[in-house]
C-alpha cells in the first residue's frame, strides 16, 4: 500500500509494503503521476518497510525520477535499508538517486 | 389454391451466401487462430534470444561456462597467480637485500681495519723517526738502519695515504651502498603494499563487479519473467478460439438443414403443389407441413445464428479484453524496460558522463589502469636498482684498485722489515733503548702485513660475495623484469577486456530495447486481424434477415391453409423435430434446439398423421 503526505509542494511518499514489485510498484507510479499533476514538485520516497524489489519497483523508481528531472523537482529515497542500498548501489544507482539511509 | 413461394430461391440464396460467409468467417478465424500461437512464437523467439544475451554476459554463476563472467573470473584467477609471482619477486628482493646486507657488513668491518692500519701507518712513522735518532746515536753502525728508517717514514706515510684512500672509497661505497639499500627497501615496501593493495582492491572490485553483474541480470530476468508470464493471456485467448470448430459446425448445419429442406421440396413436388394442380386435402396438408417444417427449421437455424452471434461476440469480447489487458501489461514492462536500459545504456550527467553499465565496470577498470601504472613504477624503480648495483661494482672495483696499489707498498714494508732486521743483526744494534724501539717497528711492520693480507683476503671474499649476489640480482632482475612486464600485459589486458565488455554489453542491451517493441508491432496486428472477427458477427445479422424472410413467407401461407382447412394451429411432430435434433453433434447445439421446441410450443401426442416428410 501507497500513502502520501503532502506538505506544501514536498510529499513524503511511503511504501507500505516488503515489497515493491508489480501491483505495488503500479500504484506508486500512480500516485506519483497524481501528485505531480497537483503541483508537488518534490518526492520523499520512504522505502522503509521495502526489503525486496523487482524490475518492476526499479522501473517505477526510475521513471519517477526522470518525471521529476523533467519538471525540475527533487527525487530523494529515505529510509533505504543497507541490503536495498547494497542493490542500488551493486546496480550503480546509488550515484544516479539522492538516497538517505536508515 | 395457389401459394407465392419463393422460399427455395431464398433458401438458395441463403445457403449460397451462408457458404460464403462459413469460409469467410473460416478464413478469419484461422488468421486469429494463426495470430495468437504466433504471438507467442514471437515472444518465445524474442524471450530466447533475450536469455541468450543476457546469459551470455551475466550468467550469475560462479561456475559460468561463457561469457562475461567466465571471462571475468578467469581475469580474477590470472590477476592472483600473477600477483603471486610479483610476491616471489618481492620476496626474493628480500632475501637478495638481506644478503647484500651481510656482505656489506663485511666492508664495513674492512674500513674499521684499515682505521687501524691508517694508525699503525702514524705509529710506525713515530717508530721510525725514533730509530732515526737511535741509529744516530749509534754513529758509523746506525748508518744504514738511519736510512732504513727514513724509508720507513716515507712508506708508512705513503700506507697512511692508500689506507685514508681505501677508507674514504670505502666510506663512498657505504654512502652509495646506504643510498641503494633505501631504494630497495623503498622498492620492497612500495611493491608489498602496493601488492597488498591491488589483491585486495581486485578482490572487492571483481566481487562488486559480479555481485553488480549478477543483479543487473536479476533484474532483466525478472523483465523476461514477466514477459513470459504474460503468455498466460494469450493461452487465454487460445483456449475461447477453441469454440470456433463447434461454431463452424453449427454453421454448417444451418446450411445442411436447408439442404434438405430443399430435398423434401423436390422429392414432394412443393412447386408443383402451390401451383394450385392439385386441391385436395390431403396436398394442403402436406403443403402445411412442408410450410410449418420450414417456418419451425428457419425459426431453430435463426436461434442457432443468434447464438453463434453471441458465441462469436463472448469470443470477440474475451479476445479483446485479454488484449487490452496483454497490451497494458507489455506496455508497463517495456515501460520499465526502457526506463532500466536507458540508465543502463545512456550517458548520464548523474553519473558523471558515465551509463550505469560503465559506471558498473569503471572502478574495477580504475584499480586495474593504477595497478598497471603502478607495477611498470616498480619495473622503472628495479631496473635504476639493477644500474645502481653495477654502480656498486665499480665503487668495490676501485677499492680494490687502491687494495692493489697499498699491496704494492705492503711488500715494500715486508721486504724492508726483513731487511732492518738483517742490519740490526749485522750492526749489532740490539739491546737497550733501541732494542724496543726497533722490536716495536719490526712488530708494528709484521702487524701491518699481517693486517693487510688479512684485509686483502677478507675484502676479496666480501667484494667476490657482493659480486655473486649482484650477479644473481641482475639475473633474477631479467626474469623478474620478464615476470613484470608480463604482469602488466596481463593487467593492462584486463582492464581492455573490461573495457571493451561494457561496450558491448552496452551494444546489446541497446539491441534489446527493440524486444517489446517487436511484440507491441505483433499485437497491433492481432487488433486489426480482430476487427475482422466484429465483421462476422455483424454480417451474421444479414443472414438473420433472409431466414426471417423465409419464416414469414411460411406462415403467410399457413394461415392461408389454416383458413382453407379450418385447423387453428398447424403443429410439427416432436418426432420430426426430435430427428433434427438428434443430427446434431454439438451439445449447446441441441440445448438450443431443446430451447427453440419449446418456444414453438409443439405438443407432444398431437402428431398430424399426415405429417411424413423427414
Amino acid at each position: 500500500m501507497i500513502t502520501a503526505e503532502k506538505n506544501g509542494d514536498t510529499c513524503r511518499v511511503a511504501v507500505n509494503d516488503k515489497s515493491l514489485k508489480l501491483s505495488s510498484a503500479d500504484e506508486l507510479k500512480n500516485t506519483v503521476c497524481r501528485l505531480i499533476d497537483d503541483g508537488i514538485k518534490t518526492i520523499n520516497l520512504d522505502l522503509a518497510g521495502v526489503e525486496y524489489i523487482d524490475s518492476s519497483g526499479v522501473g517505477k523508481i526510475l521513471f519517477i525520477y526522470k518525471k521529476l528531472k523533467n519538471c525540475d523537482g527533487k527525487f530523494k529515497i529515505t529510509g533505504i535499508s543497507p541490503a536495498l542500498y547494497e542493490l542500488f548501489d551493486a546496480l550503480a544507482l546509488t550515484a544516479l538517486f539522492n538516497i538517505e539511509k536508515k | 389454391m395457389r401459394f407465392t413461394f419463393d422460399s427455395l430461391a431464398k433458401i438458395n440464396a441463403f445457403n449460397s451466401g451462408f457458404d460464403e460467409f462459413i469460409k469467410d468467417s473460416r478464413r478469419v478465424f484461422l488468421q486469429i487462430s494463426d495470430s495468437f500461437p504466433r504471438l507467442e512464437r514471437k515472444i518465445n523467439d524474442e524471450l530466447l534470444e533475450a536469455t541468450t544475451i543476457i546469459e551470455y554476459f551475466f550468467h550469475n554463476n560462479q561456475d559460468a561456462t561463457q561469457g562475461i563472467t567466465k571471462k571475468i573470473n578467469a581475469l580474477e584467477h590470472e590477476l592472483a597467480r600473477v600477483s603471486g609471482q610479483i610476491q616471489n619477486i618481492v620476496q626474493s628482493d628480500i632475501v637478495f637485500f638481506s644478503g647484500l646486507l651481510t656482505a656489506i657488513g663485511k666492508v664495513k668491518e674492512i674500513m674499521g681495519k684499515i682505521g687501524a692500519m691508517k694508525d699503525i701507518s702514524k705509529e710506525i712513522k713515530l717508530y721510525s723517526i725514533n730509530s732515526i735518532i737511535l741509529s744516530l746515536r749509534a754513529g758509523e753502525r746506525g748508518r744504514g738502519y738511519s736510512a732504513l728508517s727514513k724509508s720507513f717514514i716515507e712508506y708508512s706515510e705513503e700506507m697512511e695515504k692508500h689506507a685514508g684512500s681505501i677508507l674514504a672509497q670505502s666510506n663512498e661505497f657505504i654512502g652509495y651502498f646506504s643510498r641503494f639499500e633505501a631504494e630497495i627497501r623503498d622498492v620492497g615496501d612500495i611493491q608489498l603494499s602496493r601488492l597488498k593493495q591491488m589483491n585486495s582492491d581486485i578482490e572487492s572490485c571483481f566481487s562488486r563487479l559480479q555481485v553488480s553483474l549478477s543483479n543487473s541480470s536479476s533484474i532483466f530476468y525478472d523483465l523476461l519473467k514477466r514477459v513470459d508470464r504474460s503468455k498466460e493471456i494469450n493461452a487465454l485467448i487460445m483456449v475461447s478460439l477453441q469454440n470456433q470448430d463447434i461454431i463452424q459446425q453449427q454453421m454448417e448445419h444451418i446450411t445442411a438443414s436447408f439442404r434438405k429442406i430443399s430435398e423434401i421440396f423436390f422429392r414432394h413436388r412443393i412447386a408443383e403443389k402451390c401451383a394450385g394442380h392439385n386441391d385436395s386435402e390431403s396436398t394442403l396438408h402436406e403443403l402445411g407441413d412442408f410450410f410449418c417444417l420450414l417456418s419451425a427449421i428457419s425459426r431453430l437455424n435463426s436461434r442457432q445464428l443468434e447464438s453463434i452471434k453471441n458465441q462469436i461476440n463472448v469470443i470477440l469480447g474475451t479476445i479483446q479484453q485479454n488484449l487490452k489487458l496483454f497490451t497494458e501489461k507489455l506496455s508497463d514492462i517495456a515501460g520499465d524496460k526502457n526506463n532500466i536500459l536507458n540508465f543502463f545504456i545512456s550517458n548520464s550527467s548523474q553519473l558523471e558522463g558515465n551509463s550505469g553499465m560503465k559506471s558498473i565496470f569503471l572502478p574495477a577498470i580504475q584499480i586495474l589502469g593504477e595497478s598497471s601504472a603502478g607495477f611498470s613504477a616498480s619495473l622503472d624503480k628495479k631496473n635504476e636498482l639493477s644500474k645502481m648495483g653495477s654502480g656498486l661494482l665499480d665503487q668495490l672495483n676501485s677499492i680494490e684498485k687502491k687494495f692493489s696499489l697499498a699491496g704494492g707498498l705492503n711488500k715494500f714494508f715486508r721486504q724492508m722489515n726483513t731487511i732492518a732486521k738483517i742490519e740490526v743483526a749485522r750492526e749489532d744494534l740490539s739491546g737497550g733503548e733501541e732494542d724496543q724501539s726497533n722490536e716495536s717497528l719490526h712488530r708494528l711492520t709484521d702487524m701491518i702485513n699481517v693486517t693487510f693480507s688479512g684485509l686483502v683476503s677478507f675484502f676479496t671474499e666480501a667484494k667476490r660475495d657482493i659480486e655473486t649476489k649482484l650477479a644473481g640480482y641482475a639475473a633474477d632482475f631479467s626474469a623478474h623484469s620478464a615476470t613484470m612486464q608480463s604482469v602488466i600485459q596481463k593487467t593492462s589486458e584486463a582492464k581492455t577486456l573490461l573495457e571493451q565488455s561494457s561496450i558491448i554489453i552496452t551494444d546489446h542491451l541497446t539491441n534489446l530495447a527493440g524486444f517489446t517493441e517487436d511484440l507491441d508491432a505483433e499485437i497491433k496486428k492481432a487488433v486489426i486481424e480482430i476487427a475482422n472477427l466484429d465483421s462476422v458477427s455483424n454480417s451474421i445479422n444479414e443472414s438473420r434477415d433472409r431466414i426471417q424472410e423465409i419464416i414469414d413467407e411460411s406462415q403467410a401461407n399457413l394461415v392461408q391453409i389454416e383458413e382453407h382447412l379450418g385447423v387453428k394451429e398447424w403443429q410439427v411432430r416432436e418426432s420430426d423435430i426430435r430427428e433434427y435434433i438428434e443430427s446434431y453433434t454439438v451439445t449447446s447445439e441441441r440445448d438450443i434446439a431443446a430451447q427453440t421446441y419449446e418456444f414453438l410450443e409443439i405438443e407432444e401426442g398431437k402428431d398430424h398423421e399426415k405429417f411424413t416428410m423427414f
